[in-house]
C-alpha cells in the first residue's frame, strides 16, 4: 500500500501537467500580460485574491467536469448557488452553532436538484441542455419565494474567516478547500472505477452499455456531484460577502462551462479532466479581473471575455487535432 | 428486342477488398430483372454505381444507346434511371404529397408553391397506381409499409424510365408485396424497366422475367426465369473451394449440453427460438441479413429485452434481464461493429481491455492499476494485439487489432459463453485465421461459442452445428455433412 500511495503522488503531478501543458501555458501567459497591464498583478496579495475568487469557480467547476466528461451539461448550476445562498445565510443567521445545519440542508438542496436533473435526463430521457435548463429556472423561482426577494441573514464568523481570510498572506481556506477537492476529483476520475465509467460513458454510451457499465448510476452521480458542489460554493459565498444576494451564482453557469472547456476537456464528453479545470478556472478569473482592473465597462468586459474564450477554444481545439 | 442498358467490365474496389470484378450486366426495355446472390456478392455496389451513388472504377455503362456518366444521383435521375432505397428518405413531419414533390415543386408565377396543382397530381399517381394513401396524411404517422409506397410514389412522380429497387419487400407484409406486384406489372405495361435485388425466391420467380447471379463480386449468369428453378439457382449462388483457414472442427461432439435455449421470443423480432450446444462445440448462426441474427445475440447478451424463454447454462437456468445479468452469467458479446459499439475509440489499448472486467481489480472502487497492467499485457500477449504499447489509443490500430482488443475486453470477465457477431468483419485473411484458431481453443476449454456469420465460408468452415434463421425463426438446424452451402441457402431463403 506505501508504494501505492508514492505511485499516485509521484504520477497525479506530472499527470495534470502533461494531459493539459497548452492550458498551464496560456496561463502563464495571461499572467504575464497581466503584469504588463496592471504592474503589481503579480503581488502576493494580488494573487492570493485571484486564488481565493478562483476558488469558488473551480469548485463548481468540479461537478460541470464531471457532468461534461459523460457528456451532459449542467446549466442549473446558478440557480442552485443562489437558492443555497439564500438558504445558507438565513439558517446561519450570523452563528456558528448554525453553520453545520445550515450545510447539511444546502447539500441535501444541491443532491436532490442534481437527482432531479439526472432524472430527467436518465428516465425522462429529457436532453441535459433542456433538463437542467428548466429545473435552473424552477430552483431561482424558489429562491425568489424562499427569500420574498429580500434575502434575510448573515454569514458566520466561522465560515466568513474560511472565504475571507487568508492564512499566511496567500491562501484562504476556500482555496484549501478547493486544493483538497480537486486532488481527490482527479484521483478519481484516474483511478477508481466510478471514474473510468465516466470516461466511457462520454466516449461511447453503447459499448459502455454492453461493458456493463450502469450508465443510469453513473448519469445521476454527475449530476448529484454537480448539485452538491455548486451547493458549497453557494455557502461559500455568503462568507466572502457576509451576506445573501438574488443573483449570487448569475454568472457560473456560463464560467464553469468556459473552466471547463478552456480546460481541455471536450464539451461532447469523454476527454478531458480536471487537471485542464484548474488551470481554466484560474484563467476565467484573471480574465474577469484583470478586465475590470483596466477600467473596461460591464459590456465591453462580458464582448472581451466572450471573445478571448473563443480564441482559447480555437487555439486549443487546432493543437487537439493535430495531435 | 433491343438493350436499354448495357454494363461492361464494371470494376469497383472499396479500400483492400474488390467489390466488383469485371462485371458484365444488361436488360432489355421493359422487362423486369431480379439481381440474386449471397450478402456481399456485390449487388447493391452494381446497382448504386448505376444510379449514380457510387462512381465505378473502371468499365462502360451506356443507357438508350449512349455512354452515361453518373457523378451523382441527380444526373442519374435526369436521365430517366431513378433508385428505390431500402431506407427510407422520407421527412416524417411532412404530408404524403409534400414528400412525393419534395424539390421538384411545381410553382405558380410569383414563385410560390402550387400547392392545389401537387395534390391534383398526387392523387392522380395514387389512382393510377390504385394505392391507398391520403395525400394530406402526415408521413410520420404512416405505418412502415405505407411510408415504403411514399418512397416509391415519389420515385414515380420523376416519370423515370428505369426503376431500381434495393430489397423492395424487406419492410412489406404479405397484402402489400402484392400491392407492390401490381405496381411492378402496371409499371411494365408502360414500357418501364425493373431491376430489383431480392433475397426472397418466392418473389424472384413470382415477377421476374430473367435472373442475374452474382457471387463474391462477380458475374456467374443470366437465365431466363421460367428456364430456370430454385435448385438451379442455388447451385449457381454458391459453391466455392474452402481453403484450409479453418482449425480442425470436432470429431465426435460429447452427449453433456452445456448450453440450452427454451422458447426465446421478442414481439417482432424473435419467435420461438430453443436450441442446444453440446460441450466443446461451435455454433455458427446463418441467414440473410436482417432475419434475427443480431437480435438472437443480443436477446441472449441481455441487451434485447425478451417477452418470454429461458436460458440454461450446464443445466442450471440463468436470469438475463440486462447486460450487467448476462456479465455476472459470464457471457460476454462481440459486438457486429467495432467502432461504434465495441470500443472507446479515443481511450487507450489499457482503457478498453480492462473496462468490462473493472470490478475484477478494485478495492473499495480504487482501481489496482499494476494488476490492470499485468492483466492487459498479458491479453496483449496472449492474443498477439499489435500495439506500440498499452497505452496507445484504440483509433490507431488495425481493424483486426482493434477487434482483437475487443475479444480481449470479453474475455476480461473469464466467459462461459462467448457470442460473436460478425467477428471477421473488414479484417485482413491472416487476422481471421488467427481468430478462428482462437474461437476453436476456446470452445476445445470448454467455453461455450456462437456466432453469427453472414460469409457462408466461415459459417461452414468453423461450425460444428449451424441454425439458419429465417424471419426471426430457426428454419433449418444443420450438422456435420449436412452444413452445405445448399443447405444453408434453402433455409436462408424460407424453403428448408
Amino acid at each position: 500500500m506505501e508504494s501505492k500511495t508514492k505511485n499516485w503522488v509521484s504520477e497525479i503531478f506530472p499527470e495534470i501537467i502533461k494531459s493539459s501543458l497548452l492550458v498551464y501555458l496560456i496561463l502563464l501567459l495571461l499572467l504575464i500580460i497581466a503584469e504588463i497591464v496592471s504592474p503589481g498583478f503579480l503581488s502576493f496579495l494580488h494573487l492570493g485574491n485571484v486564488l481565493r475568487q478562483a476558488s469558488f469557480l473551480g469548485i463548481v467547476a468540479i461537478g460541470q467536469t464531471f457532468v461534461i466528461l459523460t457528456g451532459g451539461i449542467d446549466l442549473s448550476v446558478a440557480s442552485i448557488i443562489t437558492l443555497t445562498n439564500v438558504v445558507s445565510a438565513q439558517i446561519m443567521n450570523g452563528s456558528n452553532e448554525n453553520l453545520l445545519l445550515a450545510l447539511v440542508t444546502v447539500i441535501a438542496i444541491g443532491a436532490v436538484v442534481g437527482l432531479a436533473n439526472g432524472s430527467g435526463v436518465c428516465f425522462l430521457k429529457i436532453p441535459p441542455l433542456v433538463m437542467t435548463l428548466g429545473v435552473g429556472s424552477v430552483v431561482q423561482g424558489i429562491a425568489l419565494v424562499y427569500s420574498k426577494g429580500a434575502p434575510k441573514g448573515y454569514a458566520a464568523p466561522l465560515i466568513r474567516f474560511i472565504s475571507n481570510e487568508k492564512i499566511g498572506g496567500l491562501i484562504s481556506g476556500a482555496v484549501i478547500l478547493w486544493l483538497i477537492l480537486g486532488l481527490l476529483t482527479i484521483v478519481v476520475l484516474k483511478y477508481t472505477t466510478f471514474g473510468r465509467n465516466v470516461y466511457a460513458l462520454g466516449t461511447n454510451v453503447i459499448a459502455a452499455r454492453y461493458a456493463g457499465v450502469n450508465i443510469t448510476g453513473v448519469t445521476l452521480c454527475t449530476y448529484v456531484l454537480a448539485g452538491i458542489m455548486s451547493a458549497l460554493t453557494g455557502t461559500l459565498l455568503v462568507g466572502y460577502t457576509g451576506t445573501s444576494f438574488l443573483d449570487a451564482g448569475t454568472t457560473y453557469t456560463m464560467n464553469s462551462i468556459a473552466a471547463v472547456v478552456v480546460g481541455g476537456t471536450s464539451i461532447i464528453g469523454g476527454r478531458g479532466g480536471y487537471g485542464g479545470t484548474i488551470a481554466g478556472a484560474i484563467i476565467m478569473t484573471i480574465i474577469g479581473s484583470l478586465l475590470t482592473i483596466v477600467h473596461i465597462p460591464e459590456a465591453g468586459r462580458q464582448i472581451a471575455q466572450g471573445l478571448i474564450i473563443l480564441c482559447l477554444v480555437l487555439i486549443y481545439g487546432r493543437e487537439k487535432t493535430r495531435g | 428486342m433491343k438493350y436499354i442498358l448495357e454494363m461492361k467490365k464494371i470494376n469497383k474496389r472499396f479500400g483492400g477488398i474488390q467489390a466488383l470484378q469485371d462485371v458484365d450486366f444488361s436488360c432489355f426495355k421493359g422487362e423486369v430483372h431480379a439481381l440474386v446472390g449471397e450478402n456481399g456478392a456485390g449487388k447493391s455496389t452494381l446497382l448504386k454505381i448505376l444510379a449514380g451513388l457510387y462512381q465505378k472504377d473502371s468499365g462502360a455503362i451506356s443507357f438508350n444507346g449512349k455512354a452515361v456518366e453518373f457523378k451523382n444521383p441527380q444526373e442519374a435521375q435526369r436521365a430517366g434511371i431513378a433508385m428505390v432505397y431500402q431506407e427510407l428518405t422520407l421527412f416524417p413531419d411532412m404530408t404524403v404529397a409534400e414528400n412525393i414533390f419534395l424539390n421538384q415543386e411545381p410553382c405558380n408565377r410569383w414563385g410560390l408553391i402550387n400547392q392545389s396543382e401537387i395534390k391534383r397530381r398526387v392523387t392522380e399517381l395514387i389512382t393510377k397506381y390504385n394505392i391507398d394513401l391520403n395525400p394530406d396524411d402526415l408521413v410520420g404517422y404512416l405505418p412502415i409499409a405505407k411510408q415504403q409506397m411514399v418512397e416509391i410514389l415519389k420515385i414515380l412522380a420523376r416519370e423515370p424510365e428505369l426503376i431500381i429497387f434495393d430489397e423492395p419487400t424487406s419492410a412489406l407484409a404479405k397484402e402489400e408485396v402484392h400491392k407492390l406486384y401490381e405496381i411492378i406489372n402496371a409499371l411494365k405495361k408502360n414500357e418501364k424497366t425493373i431491376i430489383f435485388i431480392s433475397h426472397r425466391f418466392e418473389e424472384v420467380f413470382a415477377i421476374a422475367d430473367r435472373i442475374t447471379v452474382f457471387k463474391d463480386g462477380k458475374f456467374v449468369a443470366t437465365v431466363l426465369t421460367r428456364e430456370t428453378n430454385q435448385d438451379m439457382l442455388i447451385r449457381l449462388m454458391v459453391g466455392r473451394p474452402l481453403k484450409d483457414i479453418f482449425p480442425k472442427k470436432l470429431v465426435q461432439a460429447t452427449k453433456k449440453i452445456i448450453f440450452e435455449v427454451k422458447n426465446l421470443n421478442v414481439k417482432g423480432k424473435l419467435s420461438d427460438i430453443s436450441f442446444q450446444i453440446r460441450e466443446g462445440e461451435v455454433l455458427g448462426i446463418a441467414g440473410l441479413q436482417g432475419h434475427g441474427q443480431t437480435e438472437l445475440l443480443k436477446a441472449l447478451a441481455g441487451i434485447l429485452p425478451k417477452d418470454s424463454g429461458d436460458f440454461f447454462i450446464k443445466s442450471k437456468p440463468v436470469s438475463i434481464r440486462n447486460p450487467i445479468d448476462a456479465i455476472q452469467a459470464g457471457i460476454a458479446f462481440v459486438p457486429e461493429d467495432r467502432k461504434t459499439q465495441g470500443l472507446l475509440l479515443n481511450l487507450t489499448v489499457r482503457e478498453n481491455i480492462a473496462l468490462k472486467s473493472l470490478y475484477l481489480r478494485q478495492i473499495l472502487n480504487f482501481i489496482l492499476l499494476d494488476k490492470e497492467r499485468e492483466f492487459v499485457n498479458r491479453l496483449i500477449k496472449e492474443l498477439s494485439i499489435k500495439a506500440h504499447s498499452c497505452e496507445q489509443q484504440t483509433v490507431n490500430l488495425s481493424g483486426g487489432n482493434q477487434q482483437k482488443v475487443v475479444l480481449a475486453k470479453e474475455l476480461g470477465i473469464k466467459p462461459r459463453v462467448i457470442l460473436f457477431n460478425e467477428p471477421t468483419r473488414g479484417i485482413d485473411v491472416e487476422t481471421k485465421q488467427e481468430l478462428y484458431y482462437l474461437m476453436r481453443q476456446l470452445a476445445n476449454e470448454g467455453s461455450i461459442v456462437i456466432m453469427v456469420s453472414s460469409d457462408l465460408m466461415e459459417i461452414i468452415g468453423m461450425s460444428d452445428k449451424v441454425l439458419v434463421m429465417y424471419e426471426g425463426k430457426i428454419s433449418a438446424e444443420l450438422t456435420k455433412e449436412n452444413i452445405s452451402e445448399e443447405n444453408i441457402m434453402r433455409g436462408a431463403v424460407g424453403i428448408a
